[in-house]
């Protein structure tokens, strides 16, 4: 004889499925963002090797310590990311660096209006030719 | 012996179950294969992409001078671009090769003994049998203690390539990348001469003695580099800047590279 399963039981099993579907249907949605983010921090990457490659070719001299913005918007074609370019003195053996040694750092941090994840630093070091 | 069946209460309630678990799993094996192909045509063009501005940009930086004038602003940017190759160091022979047969030539006596060195450069029959003559080949291996030079074909089938006069002349290598009406973009290779002369390459600009004309000769034959591209632009701002615009089934990716020649 089998009297069939208690409310309980039925609740229970009810749950453990409900959670195991939206645990699979999760993995979909997850699989698209991870591809989007992976394009714009690609984009990110390209943007700020961009600017990198412009300081690289400007004159030592040239380059003002101090930190340049362009907002969203202000990038033609690229209106979804912003970029930070930040030149300051650089001193190997002192991190405070105050006088110029010959050496500058330049920071570049770009940023898609969303998905923060996908934020994207780049740095190099110029040298005086 | 209890064999009553199901009522159709039974049967209706198991026949919707089904339906509802169906209409699910076959709506998320829509959604996935859809997320699927997106992601492979997003990589695709990223792809398509990225080797482009990859390889202009190893080229541009050691490009020794560009021949198109680039436009100074994005509006009137320009879909191709010619500049010199300068990645091959200056070599300029006038040589007769010693043998070999297929792929290989075996180079001069005088020829430089150093592996790779040749590697890139053209090899151009300038003497020998009439249907040689004009014939040029790319070098992809070089090997300096034997002197043979590898070309991808062979220049003909059965001959030996004994005594055969070449010539390799790097001075003036032009590199041509444009994007056709099919959205491909492709890469050409060529170099000028002035007509009485044609074994000797020139500069694009030079101008030809009174009575000859200066000629075009084509290195390598275009050769696509990426696919699926909607637009290319190319201008300058102290560097060379390109933006490309690919799509590929309604996915649009735009990318863009700054390219700091070092010897502009």
């Amino acid at each position: 004889m089998s009297k069939g399963l208690t409310l309980i039981e039925t609740i229970i099993g009810v749950a453990v499925i409900s959670i195991g579907v939206v645990f699979i249907v999760s993995v979909f949605p997850l699989g698209a963002r991870i591809v989007e983010l992976n394009q714009k921090s690609n984009t990110a990457l390209f943007l700020a090797s961009a600017q990198i490659e412009s300081t690289v070719s400007q004159e030592y001299d040239d380059l003002e310590k101090g930190v340049f913005l362009e907002d969203f918007g202000e990038i033609t074609r690229f209106e979804e990311y912003s970029r930070e370019t930040e030149i300051s003195c650089f001193d190997p053996e002192n991190e405070n660096c105050v006088e110029d040694t010959g050496m500058k750092k330049v920071v570049v941090t770009v940023k898609p209006r969303t998905s923060k994840e996908a934020e994207t630093n780049l740095t190099v070091i110029i040298t005086e030719r | 012996m209890n064999k009553k069946g199901f009522t159709l209460m039974e049967v209706l309630i198991v026949v919707a179950i089904f339906a509802v678990m169906v209409t699910f799993f076959s709506s998320v094996l829509i959604i996935s294969s859809r997320v699927y192909f997106e992601s492979e045509r997003t990589m695709e063009v990223m792809q398509n992409g990225r080797v482009f501005l990859d390889a202009i940009s190893r080229e541009l930086r050691q490009a020794r001078r560009v021949v198109t004038s680039v436009p100074q602003d994005e509006e009137s940017a320009k879909e191709e671009i010619i500049f010199q190759d300068g990645h091959l160091d200056e070599i300029r022979e006038k040589e007769v090769a010693q043998g070999g047969s297929g792929n290989t030539v075996t180079l001069s006596d005088s020829s430089v003994q150093e592996d790779g060195f040749y590697n890139d450069a053209f090899i151009k029959i300038i003497d020998g049998p009439a249907e040689l003559i004009g014939e040029k080949r790319k070098i992809i291996d070089y090997n300096g203690e034997t002197r043979d030079a590898h070309i991808g074909t062979p220049f003909c089938e059965e001959e030996d390539y004994f005594g055969l006069e070449y010539l390799i002349d790097t001075s003036y290598y032009y590199i041509n990348y444009f994007l056709d009406e099919n959205g491909t973009v492709k890469r050409k290779m060529y170099a000028y001469y002035f007509s009485d002369d044609p074994h000797s390459y020139v500069p694009f600009d030079a101008t030809p003695p009174q009575g000859e004309s200066i000629e075009k000769e084509i290195l390598e034959s275009p050769r696509v580099i990426g696919e699926h591209f909607e637009s290319v632009s190319i201008w300058e701002d102290g560097a060379v800047n390109v933006v490309v615009t690919l799509t590929l089934e309604e996915r649009e990716v735009t990318l863009m590279k700054k390219i700091f020649g070092r010897n502009l």
